[in-house]
């Protein structure tokens, strides 16, 4: 165990006490400035489960720790996404904060909700998701990225590297913003001659590697000719490489992902896997709570969308990529 | 025919029939088919075994897939984040399995609350502790572990494209057969899902056999969370979480009734090779991926209402059978 990490390991021990003595005695936790400051930023988006959000909360209870202001991350349940996106949103609003950060994953919930705190006096900046929809609803800007622009870098990348029928697999079926990324990567390989395949994933599989994996084999198995392969998410996308190499089939598939997990950097490094596309999560959540701070405190903000992806990571950055999450753990992905 | 792993195993057979015609030629009845079936089916039937087992003896355990997904994270957590031996990661798990096995045991007994209630609470209380600590800890919820040494060969080994589950499984088939049907605890485990209170009238230790069980299930999940985090060299909180559902749905493909008092260890391996035959064999059709679940599904519902069948023609014949 290194020095870091034991500091680290002290440091969450002590987090935990903290959070639960809290508990115990009703307060809860934060710089001594907060009260001073007076600012209070709600910000509703994805579940830590999914390991595309540690990084997003860990950037954006970074910001709220570096600017001394009050935070309060409520999480979206992805299993019952439609109610829950309402009920958090519901819940921010009833918290009568400085500024709410959201992200409107089902816009047709979402949005009336958005323009209710507008109403009401609250502003809302409109974080990671929902970036054709912010300025209608009155929000004050986004930041993120855009769930078309994210596949079709994805498919100039398959083009790069020679492969123009590539198989989409979906972990989230139904999640309009997935959808949209393999519908970005369908343009792009389409109106280079090629064609594109959603690969829906059965949801009693979404947990089980093994079960991703095998089906992703199958998959190339009976549908002969696919070139390339592109996953949603750091996990699915090593479960890709792994189905390819177990088909003997690295040669003729490459593999790429959004999302980055070390497994996938080595992968990379490996050459195994061709490339990754990175949101850089841990922006969208600092910076989310940054512009809120600045637009409540000062009526300043960004003018138009703030993109934070796709940034890609090949090999050709892959050194830099993997020195950074060395040194500094759960801010490029999951670990 | 009175047997309870009759229905599972015409069901098992039926379906790999089924799909050795309709998809034979696609590549399922190739190796990497074959051994596509078998693995799936020996992951969920570790978890399956000791769930049945308890179910015969009367009692749920929901909290399973939650105990996966924190074995997963305290495995990756030491030897990925902490870069500790693999071993203390697994002896770590094994013990917060027991222990979670043994509360949701002596809960069940001490209070005689619904075991499917107290089970959907632990599932619950381990999910949000995982996720907690090991964000507090590591700042993610999936850490990428890559086994080493003897664990790998222990738990992440395969032999052309078949992992060392299978021999897991099989062992723990054998072993949870010889208990159920050749000792007198598994007496005990039939007498006590029959009916508890003539179990306790004929001396059975019915808190005793309960509690036993509900650790024997914690730590078949323990297992699967073991060999999955280190198959897939990674650790996620998540892992594992559907075998709540997957697993009781193998043993009662098999045959163990949801009532408790009957069913077979026999009958859960068949339940679990029908659903990791037809959740596999549905991709090497060919058809439309959208169509997977529905036909998955379909498949399952067929399984358990020819068991059904199958039983109701065996209590003409012997009595002794609940129907």
């Amino acid at each position: 165990m290194s020095t870091r990490h034991r500091h680290k390991l002290v440091a969450g021990v002590a987090v935990l006490a903290t959070g639960i003595m809290s508990l115990l005695v009703g307060i809860s936790p934060g710089p001594a400035s907060a009260a001073a400051n007076n600012i209070k930023i709600v910000f509703v988006s994805g579940p830590l489960t999914d390991s595309f959000f540690p990084p997003l909360y860990n950037g954006a209870k970074q910001a709220s720790h570096d600017l001394g202001i009050s935070f309060n991350y409520i999480p979206i349940n992805e299993g019952d996404i439609e109610q829950s996106s309402a009920q958090t949103m519901e819940a921010a609003i009833a918290e009568h904060p400085s500024a709410i950060v959201v992200g409107d994953f089902i816009t047709s919930v979402v949005d009336p909700l958005i323009r209710k705190a507008v109403k009401s006096g609250i502003p809302v900046y409109v974080d990671q998701s929902g970036q054709d929809q912010w300025q209608r609803d009155g929000a004050f800007g986004f930041v993120g990225q855009q769930g078309p622009a994210a596949g079709a870098a994805a498919g100039n990348e398959f083009l790069r590297l020679g492969s123009k029928d590539v198989l989409c697999i979906d972990n989230v079926p139904g999640n309009p913003y997935l959808t949209a990324v393999c519908d970005g990567l369908a343009g792009v390989l389409k109106r280079a001659g090629g064609s594109s395949t959603i690969l829906p994933l059965p949801t009693a599989d979404a947990t089980n590697p093994l079960k991703v994996t095998q089906d992703i084999g199958a998959y190339l198995a009976s549908h002969k000719g696919i070139t390339g392969a592109f996953a949603e998410n750091a996990a699915d996308g090593s479960d890709a490489v792994a189905a390819v190499q177990a088909a003997h089939l690295g040669k003729t598939v490459q593999v790429g992902t959004m999302e980055i997990s070390r497994l996938d950097l080595q992968q990379v490094e490996a050459g195994q896997m061709a490339f990754l596309i990175n949101e850089q999560p841990y922006l969208d959540g600092y910076y989310g709570v940054l512009f809120a701070y600045q637009y409540v405190k000062y009526g300043l903000a960004p003018v138009g969308p703030v993109a934070t992806g796709p940034a890609i990571i090949d090999k050709r950055n892959i050194a830099k990529v993997l020195s950074v999450t060395k040194r500094y753990p759960g801010v490029l992905g999951s670990d | 025919m009175a047997r309870s792993e009759t229905g599972g195993l015409v069901s098992a057979v039926a379906v790999f029939v089924f799909f050795a015609i309709t998809a034979g030629g696609k590549g399922f009845l190739s190796q990497t088919g074959t051994s596509d079936w078998i693995n799936t089916s020996s992951q969920l039937g570790i978890v399956a075994l000791p769930v049945g087992l308890l179910m015969i003896a009367g009692e749920f355990d929901l909290s399973v897939g939650a105990v996966v997904g924190a074995t997963s994270i305290i495995v990756a957590m030491c030897h990925g984040y902490y870069s500790l031996s693999p071993w203390v990661g697994i002896t770590i798990a094994i013990v917060v399995g027991a222990g979670i096995g043994l509360l949701n045991g002596v809960i069940t007994v001490s209070t005689r609350l619904p075991s499917f209630v107290v089970t959907l609470a632990m599932m619950l209380m381990v999910d949000g502790a995982s996720i907690g600590v090991a964000n507090a800890l590591t700042g993610a919820s999936s850490i990428s572990a890559i086994p080493t040494g003897s664990s790998r060969v222990i738990f992440a080994s395969s032999w052309d494209s078949f992992d060392v589950s299978i021999i897991w499984w099989a062992a723990l088939a054998v072993l949870g057969t010889y208990l159920l049907e050749k000792t007198q605890f598994g007496n005990w485990v039939s007498a006590t899902g029959g009916s508890a209170r003539a179990a306790r009238l004929a001396g059975v230790p019915t808190s005793r056999v309960k509690i036993v069980l509900f650790v024997a299930s914690s730590l078949g999940a323990v297992l699967v969370g073991i060999i999955e985090t280190l198959s897939f060299s990674n650790g996620n909180v998540t892992l594992g979480a559907d075998y709540v559902f997957t697993a009781i749905a193998a043993a009662v493909i098999g045959g163990v009734l949801l009532s408790g008092g009957y069913g077979s260890m026999l009958g859960t391996v068949f339940g679990s090779f029908t659903y990791g035959i037809a959740s596999m064999g549905v991709f090497f059709l060919g058809w439309d991926a959208d169509l997977t679940d529905l036909f998955v599904g379909l498949f399952l519902l067929l399984a358990v209402l020819a068991n059904n069948l199958l039983r109701r023609m065996a209590v003409g014949r012997d009595a002794g059978v609940p129907s």
